[in-house]
């Protein structure tokens, strides 16, 4: 079968690469993805639901090539709420993962895992910190602890890439408590972009097209998605 | 409001007969006391929030629980909130779940202001462009309508809708044109962790 690289049309082969863990300018950052999956695999998590991020490139490959894991595609964050608290309804967990833009979609359905105590993981690649390059991202992602912590979700974050796997963990055992004694409840894990990398833009790459792309030059402009860390 | 339409109390009652150990997923206001008015189980769930989430909670049941059938019964507005629900539902094809979307083309609960499927939009349709092919509406006489409509022939009408939203391979989706009118107050618990646990025991999780 051919790889997602392979197959994809030009320029997005790049895109894809950088979700492998290479760069486009070749920087070696540590993989926190395959032990967070780990650390939710093991635990029990059958059930992955996402709004896919370019950040989360590395986590949803890994779902996706466990045939024991379901990967779900939403349109929307907040669904990924509600079929959490169904999974648990129905005996098992569920993972949400999202960037942190998706925070400020689910804000409404959060509501349903905190009133009924259900245990409701959510995994944020963030974006809208130091160096974001886009900002448009800054407000919602700037927002996202407040966000979250207002709602009543408990708040972790990863200080290396290292912390990533045992942080899942601890979640993931907090959450738990929200059922089996009420003192846990929903969490989110946020992985910051010190840890993941700054999003590049195509154009920044480009250094003879000065102040933005000129017209026809088919700039793909803010819709790749490029994780690796940009110089 | 649909003329003539479907009394919703009846309606929901006669189908839940047919329900044996079906888990039923009740969206927030009028389908949660239909389903309460029916006769309480531990085996329904209703929601008295998360507007928009009733599609995606059954889903997640269903996808836990593959060989429980699962209904989700929920109002017109509810389900357009939550509409691309209907995507995600479509692409994890889950047989074992349906959906019936109570319409009676407002918004009943909140002081009968007009809703958006009354004119303009036609939810069963929405539901077979997201790639739920057995989807449909069904009138006042339980007459299935247009394109999608095949399930009811052959049989007394509230049991062969019986059969294609409990026994049927799914995921099916049926609109129920419904009068806009409310039954006498039938309120279930509100206690989340109280329906969580019960829902839960009853399907052997707790």
């Amino acid at each position: 079968m051919p790889t997602a690289a392979a197959m994809a049309p030009a320029g997005v082969g790049e895109h894809i690469a950088a979700m492998e863990g290479t760069n486009p300018s070749g920087d070696a950052r540590p993989d926190w993805s395959e032990d967070a999956f780990e650390a939710l695999r093991s635990r029990g998590v059958r059930h992955v639901a996402t709004v896919p991020d370019g950040g989360l490139g590395r986590f949803l490959q890994l779902c996706e090539s466990d045939p024991g894991v379901r990967l779900i595609t939403l349109t929307t964050e907040e669904e990924g709420i509600a079929l959490a608290c169904g999974t648990w309804l129905g005996g098992e967990l569920a993972v949400v993962a999202m960037q942190s833009s998706g925070v400020g979609n689910v804000v409404n359905m959060l509501g349903l895992p905190n009133v009924c105590r259900i245990p409701c993981l959510l995994l944020v690649s963030m974006r809208g910190e130091a160096e974001e390059r886009n900002p448009w991202q800054v407000p919602v992602g700037r927002a996202v602890p407040d966000v979250l912590g207002a709602l009543g979700v408990r708040v972790l974050r990863p200080e290396t890439a290292a912390d990533v796997g045992p942080v899942c963990a601890e979640a993931l055992a907090w959450a738990r408590e929200a059922c089996a004694c009420g003192t846990g409840g929903p969490v989110a894990v946020l992985v910051s972009q010190r840890i993941i990398g700054v999003k590049s833009f195509a154009e920044e790459h480009a250094p003879s097209r000065g102040h933005g792309p000129a017209p026809g030059q088919g700039s793909s402009g803010g819709r790749e998605s490029r994780p690796g860390g940009h110089p | 409001m649909p003329r003539g339409g479907l009394d919703r109390r009846a309606l929901v009652a006669e189908l839940l007969r047919h329900r044996e150990d079906a888990a039923i997923i009740a969206g927030l206001g009028s389908p949660s006391w239909d389903c309460h008015a029916a006769g309480d189980s531990p085996l329904n769930f209703y929601l008295w929030g998360g507007m928009g989430g009733a599609a995606m909670l059954g889903l997640g049941v269903a996808l836990a629980q593959p060989r429980r059938r699962v209904l989700v019964i929920t109002g017109d507005a509810e389900a357009l909130m939550g509409i691309g629900s209907l995507a995600t539902i479509a692409a994890q094809a889950p047989r074992n779940l349906a959906i019936l979307v109570l319409d009676n083309e407002a918004f009943g609960e909140t002081g009968r202001q007009a809703g958006l499927s009354g004119e303009s939009t036609d939810i069963a349709a929405m539901a077979r462009g997201a790639g739920i092919a057995s989807a449909f509406t069904v009138d006042s006489e339980l007459l299935p309508q247009g394109e999608g409509a095949r399930p009811l022939r052959g049989r007394p009408a509230v049991e062969a809708l019986a059969h294609a939203l409990f026994e049927a391979a799914g995921p099916a989706l049926c609109v129920a044109k419904v009068s806009l009118t409310d039954g006498p107050d039938s309120f279930p618990p509100r206690e989340g962790p109280l329906l969580r646990d019960r829902f839960r025991a009853a399907l052997g999780c707790g």
